[in-house]
């Protein structure tokens, strides 16, 4: 499943990253495989969604959500 | 000895704050990611050595994203910096490591200065600066930037960690990745790229564009090292494992942590899916209220009585020593008057400036792009761009730089020429001065309209130029939220006094000159030499009647009106001087519609020269000519729209406004409902994974 899909409030582990041209970016910016992951909030207009990634609180649009795939925190 | 030092960091660590310390500057600085745009530097002394300090754009890692970031990447890798260091941020100490692992990867002489520090220790947690340095075998220093601290003592470290600095430190997961495969692919290529051998490697594997580029590689070399599989992951997977390892136990608890911080205690309510926008128009509403109403009113209105004194108190002066009648007209009305109309503005500018860096400071303006990214993604720009048009309130030349943040080319392109419609604080004395003149003083309703307006015409623009070529690339939307912080009282005071310092040097300057200009134009003619204002043949009045006629549809076609706009373009204020030293608003406009409609011209039509060159850097003149030909006919069809209108239903102005407002405020709840009902029937705390979101 992608992050865009996760339930708010639930911790997941980023399995891995797709697409082109964000994975990098969202690489370096702490989104690496095996980091732990939780959604908190979803902006008033939707399609926007702010994530906890290793501590540090970061805004993602839908098309960056869809590039993240997650699975449960075992 | 000479040293070059160049600060180096992710955005938002406070690399301009230490700057400044550093430096004794006062570069621009605030609580968002993006605040530095461009490279700036100064020299330093420290014990007969000179430091030339560089401050660079804040990065993520050295495979970079937007034109800011590239600045950064090109001084990092080809000017020759004796010293990189490298800014991190306490509370952020494994994400900000990865870029300085990437430093160290290049292998340039590093400074590890961990900035912040106060926030841990506020929160009770120890930081071990020894053990992180023995484990990097890295130079590691602590500090406090948004607070004085004893800068020398970190230039002395500085210079002793460069003198023994190894060149390349070893990096234990280096090993983990396949360098010596893609070494072997890519040899012949590196030694003309003139690239650093390792970084080059591990810039391949991360399929740097860059580098790829650089190094000119053939389609044969290309598939061999995408055989090797997702070396991206694992190059930034290899590296977080070691940061893992490196962090573990550097930060220490005294006493159990609070669960949940004051950002997101803050957060739970200021972004709130429905309560985030009333928040944001309540917020904007006080700011407006105490800028333009009782208060800074009252303060203006003080000032104007001392200036207005001054002034009787000079020309009867000059009467009496019975000076000629042009040297009093050019002092009385030309200097004093004219620059003083300007001037007594100074209270409010400064209110509204301060209030803007409380924006950026406290952290609220990222909050603010998190809540109107969904917006702003449906007419083709990005949360980002709250950052560029907020900035607008206060200075459009500055704030179309802060529009290189923006990843998307066409989508920082149209921010930036889109940017001048909102008003900026230059234009605040035209209405302020206005509005007082024609309708009540404190007129703070008229005034928000304007500023809606300017906002109203962005978000125009920006939806019809979705539906032309102009159309933005698929935008993504990164962004780093940072924590909320309190301003120190230096800074509020800091901010204070350098708003009232920039406007009264640009009053002392920019508006003085032109005043003096304008009013020896309007006041003597080619051939008659001193004719007094308004007899018909003055240099300004010849030229000024022959533009007239044009505006003649908007209600204000003399040649008074056409000389303020076009002065208007050394500087918004000058708009309002010259209007005071020609002779008042009494006899340019003949009826109060008229104000309206000059002010909503003001509004709209092209910015001051200094934006328009500020344009024409960072997109071109084509760019900006194209600006500049919307920002007039849109001014001339919008005044002229609105002057239509009002004119229409001028019996029943109120009744108009009453409906105006019911109607948008209506649509605006109907939305709410629409959107509550319909289109997100997912549950509040779901993002769509539940089975009734499905």
């Amino acid at each position: 499943m992608t992050l865009t899909n996760a339930k708010i409030d639930t911790v997941y582990v980023v399995k891995n990253i797709v697409g082109s041209t964000l994975k990098r970016r969202l690489l370096d910016m702490g989104f690496a495989p095996g980091s732990k992951i939780r959604s908190i909030r979803i902006a008033p207009f939707g399609d926007t969604v702010l994530v906890n990634i290793r501590g540090i609180e970061i805004a993602l649009r839908k098309n960056a959500t869809d590039c993240i795939e997650v699975e449960v925190s075992k | 000895m000479n040293y070059t030092f160049a600060l180096c960091g992710n955005p938002n660590v406070g690399k301009t704050s230490l700057y400044n310390r550093l430096t004794r500057s006062s570069q621009h600085v605030g609580n968002w990611h993006g605040v530095t745009v461009g490279k700036v530097e100064k020299e330093v002394d420290i014990n007969g050595d000179k430091i030339k300090i560089s401050d660079l754009p804040g990065l993520y890692s050295l495979t970079v994203y937007s034109q800011e970031e590239s600045i950064t990447r090109d001084d990092i890798l080809t000017s020759k910096n004796d010293l990189i260091v490298s800014v991190c941020e306490a509370n952020n100490l494994a994400r900000n490591l990865y870029l300085t692992l990437q430093l160290l990867e290049l292998g340039v002489p590093v400074l590890i200065v961990v900035n912040m520090i106060d926030e841990l220790t506020k929160r009770g947690l120890f930081f071990d600066s020894q053990k992180l340095e023995e484990r990097l075998k890295v130079p590691v220093l602590t500090t406090s930037a948004k607070y004085k601290f004893d800068t020398s003592e970190l230039l002395k470290q500085g210079i002793s960690a460069l003198h023994s600095s190894k060149c390349m430190v070893d990096l234990p997961y280096l090993s983990k990745l396949p360098i010596g495969k893609v070494q072997d692919i890519i040899a012949p290529n590196i030694k003309d790229s003139k690239l650093n051998k390792r970084y080059a490697c591990i810039k391949v594997l991360e399929k740097d564009n860059f580098v790829i580029d650089k190094l000119q590689l053939n389609d044969e070399q290309k598939k061999n090292l995408n055989a090797l599989g997702d070396t991206q992951s694992l190059v930034a997977r290899s590296r977080y494992d070691y940061i893992d390892t490196i962090v573990d136990g550097i930060i220490s608890s005294k006493k159990k942590e609070p669960k949940k911080s004051i950002t997101n205690v803050i957060d739970k309510v200021v972004l709130n899916k429905y309560a985030a926008l009333p928040i944001f128009i309540l917020i904007m509403s006080g700011i407006f209220w105490v800028t333009f109403g009782s208060i800074g009113n009252f303060l203006t209105d003080l000032l104007g009585y001392a200036i207005s004194d001054l002034s009787n108190f000079v020309c009867t002066i000059l009467k009496d020593i019975s000076a000629p009648e042009w040297v009093i007209g050019l002092i009385c009305q030309g200097i004093i008057e004219g620059v003083g109309s300007v001037l007594t503005f100074l209270p409010q500018i400064v209110i509204m400036f301060f209030f803007l860096a409380l924006l950026e400071d406290s952290g609220y303006i990222s909050r603010l792009a998190f809540t109107t990214d969904g917006l702003f993604g449906k007419i083709g720009l990005s949360g980002r761009a709250v950052f560029t048009m907020i900035m607008g309130l206060g200075c459009s030349a500055t704030a179309v730089m802060t529009a290189r943040g923006l990843e998307d080319e066409m989508m920082r392109k149209k921010t930036v020429i889109l940017t001048p419609f909102m008003s900026c604080s230059a234009r605040l004395p035209v209405y302020t001065a206005i509005a007082a003149a024609f309708f009540s003083s404190g007129n703070v309703p008229m005034i928000i309209g304007l500023y809606l307006l300017g906002a109203l015409m962005v978000v125009i623009f920006a939806a019809i130029f979705e539906k032309t070529p102009l159309k933005s690339g698929e935008a993504s939307f990164v962004m780093e939220m940072p924590k909320y912080r309190m301003p120190t009282l230096t800074r509020i005071f800091q901010i204070l006094l350098n708003s009232a310092k920039n406007f009264i040097i640009k009053v002392g300057t920019t508006v003085f000159a032109f005043n003096v200009i304008v009013w020896v134009l309007g006041n003597f003619s080619f051939t008659h030499g001193f004719v007094a204002l308004g007899n018909g043949e003055s240099v300004m009045e010849s030229v000024g009647s022959l533009l007239a006629p044009i505006f003649a549809p908007l209600g204000f076609g003399n040649w008074k009106a056409v000389t303020a706009l076009i002065s208007g373009l050394a500087a918004k204020e000058v708009v309002i001087s010259t209007i005071t030293s020609l002779g008042g608003m009494g006899e340019i406009f003949p009826d109060s519609l008229a104000a309206i409609t000059f002010m909503v011209y003001t509004l709209l039509y092209v910015p001051c020269t200094a934006t328009l060159s500020s344009i024409r850097r960072e997109v071109g003149v084509k760019w900006m000519i194209f600006g500049m030909m919307l920002q007039l006919s849109s001014a001339y069809i919008v005044a002229f729209a609105i002057r239509s209108i009002i004119a229409a239903f001028i019996k029943s102005i109120m009744l108009g406004i009453i409906a105006v407002g019911c109607t948008v405020i209506s649509i605006i709840l109907l939305g709410y409902l629409i959107e509550a009902i319909f289109k997100n029937r997912k549950c509040i705390r779901c993002v769509g994974a539940c089975e009734r979101c499905k």
